[in-house]
């Protein structure tokens, strides 16, 4: 059996549903129910498509329900981003989201009690027994991400260790200008996640620096630096 | 939604009865309807212990069954021993839904045509707090997606430490707005994210919006953990919100917070080394059950009741069900699933009563009386009890007898 030959018949396997030609008449009940008063019928998403064939299959239930109702569209290359798990740091008793907020700023978590506090950890809800199963990063683990990173982030800019003045504690002791901003954005960005920021997003971080309405210079920049580790760039993937 | 004629015109009498029912609840008045799921089961004779009486099912006797009031017949040991200032503002509702089964039955307690019954009332009730619905333990439904309904989004609620420092002002470090405007932010940095992940994100961004939009505002007055925590004999640095004492806490403090709807799910209850569940097969007796609710569920939930019935400027609605009431009763093998359930409602505006009565048959079964209404009944009379205006999805309140 050539390559090609296993190539179609491994697609035509894989595939879920037969692949009809032409459109499958998935209309829902008959002529006769519908004289009746019968619910709507939720719309339809495309039923079972493989690849890129040019239609798929609908299937009725016993009720000749369509079985598609209800489901979800979903296009290719959506939905591919997921929230970070809060697992226990494994050489640590530290949550390790919170853990890489102070290891990206490049300092360290030593006498934080948050990493460790069961309560800040459980914000982020129990952690998924089984990996098909999706985290959950809601309302409160937002919120005790951006107080600790604020935390973080203002201990950080007051600690000058080579490593951590660059880029940061130069600009930190100054209220900000459109220069600083945006250069503590892009430092801030970089290492928070690990890519360069684009332009709508340095834009973004240089206007929060240069209006937001507090009168501490170094808690305005903590702010700034937080919001960064609040955002799903950091915890999501 | 498509609506028909008939139930425009059933739309225009609920408004006239909504309005009525309206009038006597004053404005002041903040509806929260906390529902108290029990997930697997929630047997009859917690709620009409009567239609077991004639057989000896389940143990039911004339002498451990208590008459509350208005028709109301409950097990002695367990419900009956609520004090009568709670037992007085207590329905018992008839709930014909048909579902046998686990999977059918936890869809249909919890979503409405694919919505998220939850949501929907939090939706009806109109409240402006940040927080509106949430969820203590696991998601209602065993995690099944509650997406949100007109703007309202489920709330997880993981861990009470985070929420008692949000909505009872504990928060050291930068001030509410300040946190607010960054977090603003943050959602700009993350909006192509949101984009491509509009589903897999849904709770990061809707959590970010109700979280700025509680920062945006001050935090309610009056809200004091260690007072709650006391009452329900916590000890205040307990904010895990995993034991059902805890939860019920926690609801409390989120009624003040302003929620609509609280939703608390129990799997079950551990009596001794033994994790019993709800789904109460083979406790032909009712033992495990009635021990189940003693130890379980009616300590903290008394307290519960006992605080939000005298809640002042604040009408708390508690809903106290699960999948099916059990049928057989008196055999080993006994406690099944009945196609429905008589649900237990608490409130301060609830008229005692019962519509939840039913016949057990020849065959120790569990018929409700003909026209007993399925869940949209339900839901109906939680919002005309809550004082919120008819939802034309559920139409007017068929338990008019219960309010």
């Amino acid at each position: 059996m050539s390559l090609r030959v296993m190539l179609v018949l491994t697609m035509l396997l894989g595939c879920e549903g037969t692949i009809v030609v032409g459109p499958m008449d998935v209309t829902g009940p008959t002529a006769e129910s519908t004289a009746q008063e019968t619910p709507p019928i939720p719309p339809l998403p495309s039923v079972a498509v493989c690849m890129n064939a040019s239609s798929g299959r609908g299937y009725l239930g016993l009720a000749g329900e369509p079985l598609e109702a209800g489901r979800a569209d979903v296009a290719p290359l959506v939905d591919n981003h997921r929230s970070f798990r809060n697992n226990k740091d494994p050489n640590s008793p530290n949550w390790s989201v919170l853990t890489e907020i102070a290891r990206s700023l490049g300092t360290n978590t030593t006498g934080d009690p948050e990493p460790t506090n069961a309560g800040v950890g459980a914000a982020f809800g129990v952690v998924p027994s089984g990996w098909y199963e999706e985290s959950e990063v809601g309302a409160f683990a937002v919120y005790v991400t951006i107080q600790y990173a604020t935390k973080v982030c203002e201990r950080a800019f007051a600690t000058t260790t080579p490593s951590l003045k660059s880029g940061w504690f130069e600009h930190t002791a100054f209220p900000p200008t459109a220069v600083r901003a945006e250069a503590f954005c892009d430092r801030t960005m970089r290492a928070a996640w690990l890519r360069a920021p684009n332009a709508s997003e340095l834009s973004a971080c240089s206007e929060l620096a240069l209006t937001l309405d507090e009168p501490d210079v170094k808690k305005r920049w903590a702010l700034v630096c937080a919001s960064v580790f609040a955002s799903p760039n950091f915890l999501a993937n | 939604m498509l609506i028909t004629r008939r139930q425009a015109l059933w739309g225009g009498a609920g408004a006239l009865a909504a309005s009525t029912v309206r009038a006597d609840v004053p404005a002041t008045e903040k509806p929260t309807i906390v529902l108290v799921y029990l997930d697997g089961g929630y047997n009859a004779f917690f709620s009409a212990a009567d239609g077991y009486v004639s057989k000896n099912l389940y143990g039911c006797g004339t002498s451990n069954v208590r008459e509350v009031g208005n028709g109301i017949v409950v097990d002695a040991s367990t419900i009956g021993a609520l004090p009568d200032g709670v037992l007085q503002k207590m329905a018992t509702v008839g709930v014909n839904h048909r579902a046998s089964g686990h999977d059918f039955a936890l869809q249909y307690a919890w979503f409405d045509k694919g919505q998220s019954v939850p949501l929907l009332l939090a939706n009806a009730l109109r409240g402006t707090a940040p927080f509106r619905c949430v969820h203590f333990g696991q998601a209602p439904a065993r995690g099944a997606p509650h997406r949100a309904v007109n703007g309202v989004a489920m709330t997880a609620v993981p861990d009470l430490s985070a929420a008692i420092a949000l909505v009872s002002n504990q928060t050291a470090g930068p001030g509410r707005p300040q946190l607010a405007r960054a977090l603003e932010a943050s959602l700009a940095y993350g909006a192509t994210r949101y984009q491509h992940s509009p589903n897999a994100l849904k709770k990061t961004w809707e959590g970010t919006h109700s979280l700025i939009n509680a920062l945006k505002q001050p935090p309610p007055p009056g809200i004091d953990w260690s007072e709650i925590a006391t009452a329900y004999g916590l000890p205040p640095a307990d904010t895990s919100a995993t034991s059902f004492t805890s939860q019920l806490a926690g609801a409390e403090l989120m009624i003040k917070a302003g929620a609509d709807v609280i939703c608390i799910s129990s799997p079950g209850i551990k009596l001794g080394a033994e994790f019993h569940n709800w789904d109460t097969h083979g406790d032909g007796t009712g033992d495990v059950s009635r021990e189940m609710m003693r130890t379980g569920i009616l300590p903290s939930l008394k307290v519960f009741l006992e605080r939000t019935l005298a809640m002042q400027g604040r009408n708390v609605v508690t809903l106290l069900w699960g999948d099916f009431a059990r049928i057989g009763g008196n055999t080993p093998t006994a406690s099944e699933h009945a196609g429905g359930t008589s649900a237990t409602v608490f409130g301060k505006r609830v008229r005692q009563g019962t519509t939840g009565r039913f016949d057990a048959g020849t065959n120790a079964g569990y018929r409700l009386p003909m026209g007993t209404p399925g869940y949209s009944g339900l839901w109906s009379y939680l919002t005309a009890v809550a004082g919120a205006p008819m939802n034309a999805l559920w139409g007017p309140n068929p338990h008019t007898a219960l309010l």
